[in-house]
């Protein structure tokens, strides 16, 4: 498959703060690729660097044939939806559709005031009057009547409500069965992306810790119910536990092989959930939160 | 057949089932979907000749990855139960073995009177006895997944 996103060892420094080190993922296209991480991790500067807001400190990133992303060619191809005002303007709604259809080559006009309407957003009522969901909604419809090859989404769900969470991870689906259309988003919201993400990136203060397809990935862990001594006992030396805070609890610990994991009753399937808490844990997860 | 159409009527072009899953029974995704298209033949709410829903369809209401669809699909064509039309869509061409409502029954009466009866005996809880047959059943599936591909013309 060829790829939409090759990241190789990228790295971003901001003055004394390192936010990415080193980060290495192929996004392949028509993938729904997840970002996962906490908060800090160095989500945001990642995708700034594939809308090409951004230039990494070392290390390149390039999409599609080699386009160097910000260049007028990736531009066209690229859509992106940051996470915080994302259209802001005094003017009206109306207005900013109009100005979006004036600054692409591309635009759906018709597609975008349909789906506003669809979604009760007035034409005439003025952006700053709009509601935190309503924006996200309007920067969301503009991005999609760009028709673009890779969408790129910064925490989309954040501002809406569970049904609105849910129509437009839905309609997203719907343009990837149509258009193959790309997509990469992050979240914090593992049980929301489970259904939908085909791929996964799991970013930890800066670091891809894990980074593939999901199916693959669920099947090269396991969990197994003990302490880390039992379960490096399990793993018989094939397998490698991740899941190592309280070591002498009886814990869901998640272990990762890489030969193909033996049968063997004590080892359970792993979700995507299992694999994130793992992997992420020292972050903000109890113990407690894991059966869930 | 001839009635299905005139009972469908003016959506014949809509598929005559919707999937929906239960995100909380941890079976995957796409076996959900082939479990409903098996449970539907079985009841003869879907027949040979009917179409599944389009696959834009299944993602935009369930909200899951296309891939997942096609996987699902893809498996039911494997089993012999559905086939693929460039263009048209995926129509249903065989049914997975029925039985019949008596030999439900007798098998159904079996289980309580055996198995189910000496579980309890000795103790077993529902969800130890879940816990059980789901774990039967997936030993028995590693040794012969040949066992659910068969298929009545």
């Amino acid at each position: 498959m060829t790829s939409a996103i090759q990241i190789e060892a990228v790295s971003r420094r901001f003055r004394r703060r390192t936010a990415l080190r080193s980060v290495t993922a192929t996004i392949p296209m028509g993938s729904v690729t997840a970002l996962v991480g906490s908060n800090g991790a160095g989500k945001t500067t990642l995708l700034n660097l594939m809308a090409g807001l951004l230039t990494p400190s070392s290390g390149t990133i390039s999409l599609f044939d080699n386009l160097i992303p910000g260049s007028m060619e990736a531009l066209g191809k690229v859509a992106y939806v940051a996470q915080d005002g994302p259209v802001s303007t005094s003017r009206s709604v109306g207005d900013a559709v109009h100005i979006a259809r004036a600054f692409n080559v591309s635009f759906d006009f018709d597609a975008a005031v349909l789906r506003l309407q669809r979604l009760g957003i007035d034409l005439k009522q003025r952006v700053s009057k709009l509601s935190g969901g309503q924006r996200a909604q309007l920067a969301i419809t503009l991005a999609l009547a760009r028709t673009p090859d890779l969408l790129v989404l910064d925490e989309p769900l954040s501002s809406l409500d569970p049904i609105a969470r849910r129509d437009l991870l839905g309609e997203l689906m719907g343009h990837c069965a149509e258009s193959g259309m790309t997509i990469i988003f992050s979240s914090h919201v593992i049980a929301e992306l489970e259904r939908i993400a085909s791929h996964l990136v799991l970013i930890k203060d800066g670091e891809a810790v894990v980074a593939g397809e999901i199916d693959e990935l669920l099947g090269q862990h396991r969990i197994f119910m003990g302490t880390v001594a039992e379960a490096e006992l399990v793993s018989d030396g094939e397998g490698s536990v991740i899941s190592e805070t309280h070591p002498f609890t009886l814990a869901a610990r998640v272990i990762r092989f890489d030969v193909p994991p033996f049968a063997n009753a004590l080892l359970a399937p792993a979700t995507l959930e299992d694999l994130a808490h793992a992997y992420l844990e020292h972050a903000p997860f109890s113990s407690g939160e894991f059966q869930e | 057949m001839e009635l299905d159409k005139a009972v469908n009527g003016a959506q014949s072009d809509q598929s005559p089932i919707r999937f929906r899953l239960n995100a909380s029974s941890g079976v995957p995704t796409y076996v959900q979907l082939i479990n409903q298209v098996e449970q539907a033949l079985r009841i003869g709410y879907l027949n040979v000749g009917d179409r599944l829903p389009r696959i834009k369809e299944v993602v935009e209401s369930l909200a899951i990855n296309p891939n997942t669809v096609l996987k699902a699909y893809k498996e039911l064509e494997t089993k012999g139960i559905a086939s693929g039309r460039p263009g048209v869509g995926t129509f249903i061409v065989a049914s997975p073995p029925a039985l019949s409502a008596e030999a439900f029954d007798k098998l159904r009466q079996e289980f309580i009177d055996g198995w189910l009866k000496s579980a309890l005996k000795v103790g077993l809880d529902h969800a130890d006895i879940i816990t059980l047959v789901q774990s039967a059943l997936e030993t028995l599936d590693h040794s012969s997944s040949a066992l659910t591909s068969r298929v009545r013309q």
